[in-house]
């Protein structure tokens, strides 16, 4: 079997030195789908997808663990709340990734968004997000479920948001004179007004929910039409439980529950286009392992990233798992982040939209250092 | 940029109205600006007279406790009464609701301060500090922010920033925002009580590590996180949260007369020694020694670190003239105040001056374009605070009052949103959106159904736009749609 | 009684066998050595560098494989197949296995 890379070294290579943009290797337009769920706040991996067969669990953070979680193997358990999600990884759509994290340590909720969203290891350091750029490469459209562009779909060609106004006694004027203000403006401010325009000129009834899972739903919608965007981003906010985290009920379980339910929604839109598409979620940091004085957890590393869709090959629980004694935790209070999430990102970039892995690396990432893990999940 | 005082006033406070006289001389406007002592002013009914905004709006904060506190217990006698059904249940705490808010009236203050306040410069930086030192709303502690942006923020704006900072510090509404209040030392009374009876109480080090990464020194600084662990056990019994200063409020005001006494103390500076971490700490190699004076000594020394300053100037400087600003503008500020050792009035001055000289625009924040635009055009589109009954213990207001409130919400700019520590954003990607976008031009359509004195073409000439986006007007068909595309045209937008 | 040229063979038939054992088993030790090396470029840790096929060494190996989609249904690789396994290290399915093998996979097991 011709493997992309070795088509690549030979041709593409060739291709990308001269800086034409390589897309797939084929004429068809892009078939996979990708939707980003970010959760804001750093979600806690250890209540989400407990490791029971690991002793120090209970040593560590004993008024933490799940009464009931679902036995997964040997060594991982889910929490009960996580029901669709569940039924997915039974139906090998869908993987977990344990105990990892993008590579910044730094625990501050702003840079780590910015370094997630942006895709590089320094805060602060570029202007478009990874998304963004492989969007940039694949040559395909996307949506932004919120107010405003997130960074991390910044540097595409073709972006749209979706999230209704509630301005009463207000419309849109006629789309002369939407042109009319676009061709006073330039630029990005010019395109995204063009957007604008285009879209007031549909027709049909529009959906004017804002919470995540109504968001996510018209996300779905929108990708399964045959020229709509290919890639979607939603928003789950408030996961930063520095106080009353809960264990079986309570914050961070409800929490779970709605990214729960928002994994049902897209594939209930999506419909047959589920089997084309990959939902990952991504979080700034996890949780410390040991519980702080409110019942709660403080910012951490390592976390957990939940994959699901029907790109997937087969379910799994990815993890070089690192231990939970004090001795394993990075500066004796999180845990270890021992698989580079960029490397996830990458491979559901690889799957949805057939780059190569050296060229994701190379012009999404500009790291060449990031492993494939292409294999472990759809291969 | 001086030669044109429209710009000026656009460029450093909300613009000059149609019915506003323009100062004969911009340097001494610039200073009694920043040096003048002004009343606050409002409207109380559309087209009617500016007035002094009434006192009874003004709400001390044991007012506003009070408020909340009548809230709390008249929402469960409401819930728990057996005689109401749940529809009248929800209909009465609506009512009740609407009865104690204070929120809603410090919006409403917001928005006629900006729209019709002399003090405009002062308004424009009590917006940047307030965002500098964001407390995101949500729950009870709406309540609150609008003690903390008039008395802690406009209330030291040209005091020293040592000061400024000990009462952000210090005040309940960023002590709740930022977990403080459940923040208790390891060694301290609280905690060895909490594990005799086998519950755990700890260090939260959340408002620690804001304090010295987004309110002082930022990361250059390059503390460890031992530096961030000792600022939260000098931090460590500090803050109750709101909801429990709300009860006990509540409880001792039965008792007390309500003009407080020992509760005083506690809410202007809620300390607790028996949650407090006791033992010496070392911050960026500084002692400190046990005890509440240790709090003021740490935030004072945050406060004199030259990074402090840098960071600051460099925030300033973006604030006022854009993100394109050069290191030379900001150092022009950063030497300002090290000169003066943090007096925000000098600071402040400098920031003008340098603004004045900059070339750069500035893309303005979606709420400060808002106010512009109403100014500016002399739109009539706030509501009075008289409009639809939203008096003290009145009937309750009709529903166009929430407007305003959620004209912020809807523009992604309201101070009385749950948010991030950070804030809001000061580049312009952040605020291009086709959502953004729509909201502006939905707006613009709104305040032009209320008159404005300025039609679309006027607010070309007077601002100096360009003959692109003159002829773009030009075109437009009407007057509604020449208004809304001005002011959706980049020349309205930044400035 | 032995000539000398009877001695001579038997020494020389002595000789030919303990060389031939004695060759044998160190080609056992290399192929193990040999999985034992490329295990420890991977998550599946073979214990020490002994080249003595153990346990460890055993339980690495197969999960590797496994992993990597290269272990038929039911299979199971033994001190025997060392030497064949080694072979496949070198072959150019190399970079596959230890791109496979750089992190776990646990399958889900629920029943």
């Amino acid at each position: 079997m011709l493997t992309r890379r070795h088509f690549l070294s030979g041709t593409g290579a060739g291709l990308f030195l001269s800086g034409y943009p390589v897309h797939g290797f084929t004429k068809n337009a892009i078939k996979g789908r990708i939707v980003v769920v970010l959760l804001e706040g750093g979600m806690d991996g250890l209540l989400a997808v407990p490791p029971i067969g690991d002793d120090n669990l209970f040593k560590q953070r004993r008024a933490l663990v799940a009464s009931n979680p679902l036995k997964l193997n040997p060594l991982f358990g889910i929490h009960p709340n996580f029901k669709n999600f569940s039924s997915m990884l039974l139906n090998d759509e869908a993987s977990i990734i344990h105990a990892t994290s993008f590579p910044y340590v730094g625990r501050s909720h702003f840079e780590g968004q910015n370094v997630l969203q942006g895709g590089m290891l320094t805060p602060f350091s570029i202007k478009t997000g990874w998304l963004g750029r492989a969007m940039d490469i694949a040559k395909t459209a996307g949506k932004a479920m919120s107010l405003e562009t997130p960074l991390i779909i910044r540097g595409a060609n073709d972006l749209d948001n979706f999230y209704p106004a509630r301005i009463k006694h207000s419309r849109l004027p006629s789309s002369e004179t939407l042109r009319l203000i676009q061709s006073t403006h330039l630029n990005n401010a010019a395109k995204v007004i063009g957007k604008l325009t285009k879209n007031s000129m549909k027709m049909g009834v529009v959906s004017q929910a804002r919470d995540p899972l109504s968001l996510a739903a018209e996300a779905g919608r929108a990708m399964r039409e045959k020229d709509g965007p290919r890639v979607a981003v939603v928003k789950i906010p408030q996961f930063d439980d520095h106080s009353e985290i809960g264990t079986d009920t309570g914050h961070h379980p409800e929490l779970f529950t709605l990214v729960d339910r928002t994994f049902g929604k897209l594939k209930s839109e999506l419909k047959e286009e589920w089997k084309n598409t990959i939902v990952l979620t991504m979080t700034e940091f996890g949780r410390t392992v040991k519980e702080n004085g409110s019942a709660g957890t403080d910012h951490g590393y390592g976390s957990v990233g939940l994959l699901a869709g029907g790109l997937i090959n087969r379910s799994s629980v990815v993890a070089n798992w690192p231990g939970l004694s004090n001795k394993d935790l990075y500066e004796k209070r999180d845990l270890y982040a021992t698989i580079d999430y960029r490397s996830i990102c990458a491979a559901c970039l690889e799957a949805a939209f057939g780059l190569d892995h050296d060229v994701i690396s190379e012009r999404v990432f500009l790291d060449k250092t990031i492993p494939r893990t292409y294999g472990h999940i759809f291969g | 940029m001086s030669d044109n005082k429209h710009k000026w006033a656009r460029k450093v406070g909300f613009g000059f109205g149609p019915n506003e006289l323009l100062p004969t001389d911009v340097e001494s406007w610039n200073n009694s600006q920043l040096t003048s002592n002004f009343k606050s002013v409002g409207m109380a009914k559309r087209y009617s007279d500016v007035e002094i905004w009434p006192q009874e709006y003004n709400f001390s904060f044991e007012d506003r406790l009070r408020r909340a506190g009548e809230y709390n217990e008249g929402k469960k006698e409401i819930e728990n009464s057996k005689k109401l059904t749940s529809v009248e249940k929800k209909k009465r705490v609506r009512t009740l609701r609407d009865q104690t808010d204070v929120a809603l009236f410090d919006v409403y203050k917001f928005w006629n301060s900006a729209i019709y306040g002399d003090d405009m410069v002062k308004q424009r930086l009590t917006h940047f500090w307030t965002n500098h030192f964001t407390v995101g709303g949500g729950g009870r502690r709406n309540y609150i922010i609008g003690d903390f942006i008039y008395r802690v923020i406009y209330g030291n704006l040209n005091a020293s920033f040592d000061e400024l900072l000990y009462k952000v510090t210090t005040h309940v509404g960023m002590l709740d925002y930022l977990d403080n209040a459940e923040s208790v030392g390891e060694r301290s009374e609280s905690a060895r009580w909490a594990r005799r009876n086998g519950k755990t109480q700890g260090l939260n080090d959340n408002l620690a590590r804001e304090l010295l990464e987004l309110h002082s020194v930022s990361p250059e600084r390059m503390y460890t996180e031992d530096d961030i662990r000792n600022s939260a056990k000098i931090l460590a019994g500090w803050g109750a949260n709101t909801d429990s200063v709300i009860r006990k409020f509540y409880r001792e005001r039965r008792r007390d007369n309500p003009a407080i006494g020992s509760l005083g103390k506690f809410i202007y500076e809620p300390y607790f020694k028996d949650r407090a971490e006791p033992g010496r700490k070392i911050v960026l190699d500084n002692k400190f020694r046990s005890g509440k004076k240790s709090l003021r000594q740490l935030t004072d020394m945050l406060a004199n670190d030259d990074f402090t300053a840098r960071h600051l100037s460099k925030k300033l400087a973006i604030h006022f003239i854009g993100e394109s600003v050069n290191q030379s503008e900001i150092d022009f500020i950063y030497n300002v105040w090290k000169d003066s050792k943090g007096n925000l009035e000098e600071i402040h001055k400098e920031v003008l001056n340098v603004t004045a000289r900059s070339k750069e625009r500035k893309f303005l924040w979606p709420s400060t374009w808002m106010f512009q635009a109403i100014r500016f055009s002399g739109s009539s589109f706030l509501p009075g605070f008289e409009d639809g009954n939203a008096s003290f213990y009145k009937a309750v207001p009709s529903k166009l009052n929430y407007e305003p409130k959620k004209i912020l919400e809807e523009l992604g700019n309201s101070f009385w949103e749950s948010r991030q520590p950070d804030g809001y954003s000061e580049r312009k990607d952040d605020w291009v959106s086709t959502e953004h976008f729509d909201r502006r031009i939905k707006v613009a359509s709104r305040i032009y159904s209320f008159q404005p004195d300025r039609q679309g073409e006027e607010i070309a000439e007077l601002l100096d736009f360009s003959d692109n986006t003159k002829i773009a007007i030009d075109k437009a068909s009407n007057m509604r749609d020449k208004f809304i595309v001005a002011l959706c045209s980049p020349d309205f937008m930044e400035v | 009684m032995d000539t000398f040229l009877d001695k001579l063979i038997k020494l020389i038939l002595i000789v030919f066998i303990n060389t031939y054992f004695f060759a044998s088993s160190s080609n056992a030790d290399t192929s193990v050595l040999c999985l034992q090396k490329f295990l420890k470029k991977t998550v599946f840790v073979p214990g020490s560098l002994d080249g003595v096929w153990g346990d460890k060494t055993e339980n690495s190996i197969n999960s590797l494989l496994d992993q990597a989609g290269m272990l038929k249904p039911n299979q199971n690789i033994s001190a025997q197949d060392a030497k064949e396994v080694c072979n496949l290290l070198h072959s150019s399915k190399r970079d596959e296995l230890l791109e496979s093998g750089k992190f776990k996979v646990f399958r889900i097991e629920i029943d």
